[in-house]
């Protein structure tokens, strides 16, 4: 028996990951060029048009009606946590619409959707209905007794917010297609980002990809070619460099790319993390930026479960300047992912500045080469972090609490 | 063949039938035999290896190992078995498809393997039988319920009930 424990643990172990990799050369290497570290991580030239921003997530529901109405070859839909209710309904009904009319439409979802512990489960309407409509629909992982066969594996779940339509314009970035992230008024909708632009090469990666790991996934098969991309569309329009960035469970693609680009920031990193549970590499990588006298600034949401509370005082200690929104306001919850280094590469996507995302969850993620961007991205950052508060050192001490670090150790497998 | 010889044609194997998505995976299983001498409940792990995904006679092998309580409530090993199963059909076109949230396939199997039994401390050989007619799967789960086997050694025949048996394929 004893035999037997230890091997579930080596399995168990085996299914989890590092960060360390970060720390490594070359990405720690402040000598080697952002683009040459890139390259070494594997990550190839995905060129974008200047994305549209969206930060309203109500805006962002009308905006994907409307280009899911318009597709005439496929849609493609990705989401964290997703579900119908009174205030989505409009958008399902698109989406199921269009389905109907031939244009394939395939939607995929965590399985732990169904276990949203946020306001939305006051308005959840599973969409399992979905499979009884021509959306090819499928759950990730689904959460059920049986399932906690696979151990370890049940951790890894699947965060990316994907929208890919015709082949022609993708969107990623932070926004479900529930509730708090788009249908909600007021103080329950969640302030967010999703990121709209064109690229051929960034679709055709991801493309790629999700075809193969729908098809290892579901007894739905996509055929090889269902997804055609024209790699000249929009030929003349102007590109800015950009990388692509598809992380899968297990592999260290994210962590070294923010490890790259944190080791050659040169003056500033502004990060919204959303849920900051750093492990020890991620606090080393902010530390040796703020010791080369790189100025790092983290503005942190104000969430009622003060799951995230434990790690200021570590980040204050480390010279972080860091700012906490007060949850005063009549704004919603800051779900917004990003990080901008020296005020030339921006960060978006669905991944938060943390273990979890880094190690244990598959993300979407874009890294943009230009200052003109970059410089908008740093003027929202500015007006979040003005309008958060400073928390003394003698505050985040009293943070240190047992539950704090239990919420803690929770957030960072959990998320 | 040496051992040297049968694992590289294992290898070999492995890289020349990558037909499957997931090949690999492990199962665990709950239920309960009666032996002659005795009686067990308890589970079983076993290692599944599926190389093809063919929609009819779609074979896999498994190596198990399995531990229960005996009647005087001892946990023991009786047995180590090894199992080629062979999925007769799969369908998608079944009332059953209520059971997951994924379309989930209707895939029942036989099977047929040797076993190592250690009832009675004896090492004996055996014929191992098994049918699972209520198996249901996706490419990365598979369900299994009430799967009966029979067991033919020295002893005679014996059988027992997987009462439910989890495969999760991971690589």
């Amino acid at each position: 028996m004893k035999k037997l424990a230890v091997f579930f643990c080596v399995v168990f172990l085996c299914g989890c990951a590092s960060t360390k990799t970060m720390l490594e050369p070359p990405y720690s290497d402040p000598s080697v060029s952002v683009e040459q570290k890139l390259e070494e991580i594997g990550l190839t030239k995905t060129p974008i048009t200047d994305p549209k921003v969206y930060y309203d997530g109500n805006a962002w529901m009308e905006r994907v009606k409307t280009l899911v109405s318009n597709a005439k070859k496929y849609v493609i839909l990705t989401s964290f946590l997703a579900s119908d209710s009174d205030e989505c309904k409009d958008l399902y009904h698109v989406i199921v619409d269009k389905a109907n009319e031939g244009v394939p439409v395939y939607f995929l979802v965590d399985g732990i959707g169904l276990f949203d512990m946020t306001e939305s489960r006051f308005h959840l309407v599973p969409l399992t209905y979905l499979n009884d409509t021509p959306v090819h629909f499928m759950e990730f992982s689904p959460m059920s007794t049986a399932r906690f066969v696979s151990l370890g594996n049940m951790l890894y779940r699947y965060h990316q917010k994907v929208v890919i339509i015709d082949g022609e314009t993708m969107a990623i970035g932070g926004m479900n297609l529930n509730y708090i992230s788009v249908g909600a008024k007021g103080k329950d909708l969640q302030r967010d980002s999703m990121y709209e632009f064109h690229s051929p090469q960034a679709i055709k990666e991801f493309v790629s990809w999700f075809i193969d790991w729908w098809n290892s996934n579901s007894w739905d098969r996509i055929a090889p070619d269902a997804f055609p991309v024209d790699m000249e569309y929009d030929k003349n329009k102007q590109w800015q460099d950009a990388w692509f960035v598809n992380q899968i469970p297990g592999h260290d693609t994210l962590a070294e790319t923010y490890g790259a680009l944190i080791a050659s920031a040169k003056e500033s990193v502004e990060i919204l993390p959303f849920l900051p549970a750093l492990d020890g590499n991620m606090k080393k990588a902010i530390s040796d930026a703020i010791a080369r006298g790189v100025k790092v600034s983290m503005v942190i949401s104000y969430d009622p479960r003060t799951a995230d509370r434990w790690m200021y005082l570590p980040l204050l200690e480390m010279g972080v300047q860091m700012r906490l929104e007060t949850g005063k306001s009549d704004l919603g919850l800051l779900h917004e992912k990003l990080m901008v280094v020296d005020g030339r590469y921006v960060v978006f996507g669905s991944s938060n500045f943390n273990y979890r995302s880094m190690t244990l969850s598959y993300e979407s993620a874009m890294v943009l080469s230009d200052m003109t961007v970059a410089a908008n991205i740093q003027q929202h950052f500015q007006t979040l972090f003005d309008n958060a508060t400073t928390v003394s050192l003698d505050e985040a001490r009293k943070w240190q609490t047992v539950d704090k670090y239990l919420m803690h150790l929770i957030m960072t497998v959990g998320g | 063949m040496g051992r040297k010889n049968f694992a590289c044609t294992l290898v070999l194997l492995v890289f020349l039938f990558p037909l499957s998505a997931r090949q690999f995976g492990y199962s665990l299983s709950y239920g309960g035999e009666r032996v002659k001498t005795s009686s067990y409940v308890g589970s079983s792990l076993r290692f599944v290896w599926e190389p093809f995904e063919w929609d009819h006679f779609n074979p896999s092998v498994g190596g198990e190992v399995s531990f229960g309580f005996d009647t005087e409530g001892v946990l023991r090993i009786p047995s180590n078995s090894i199992v080629c199963n062979v999925d007769l059909f799969r369908t998608l076109d079944h009332p059953f498809w209520f059971i997951a949230h994924n379309k989930i396939a209707y895939d029942p199997s036989i099977g047929i393997g040797v076993q190592v039994r250690y009832d009675g401390g004896l090492v004996r050989p055996a014929l191992y039988l098994a049918a699972s007619p209520l198996k249901f799967s996706q490419p990365d789960f598979w369900y299994e319920a009430l799967s009966p086997f029979f067991i033919y050694s020295s002893e005679g025949w014996s059988w027992g009930v997987a009462l439910f048996r989890f495969t999760y394929m991971f690589l």
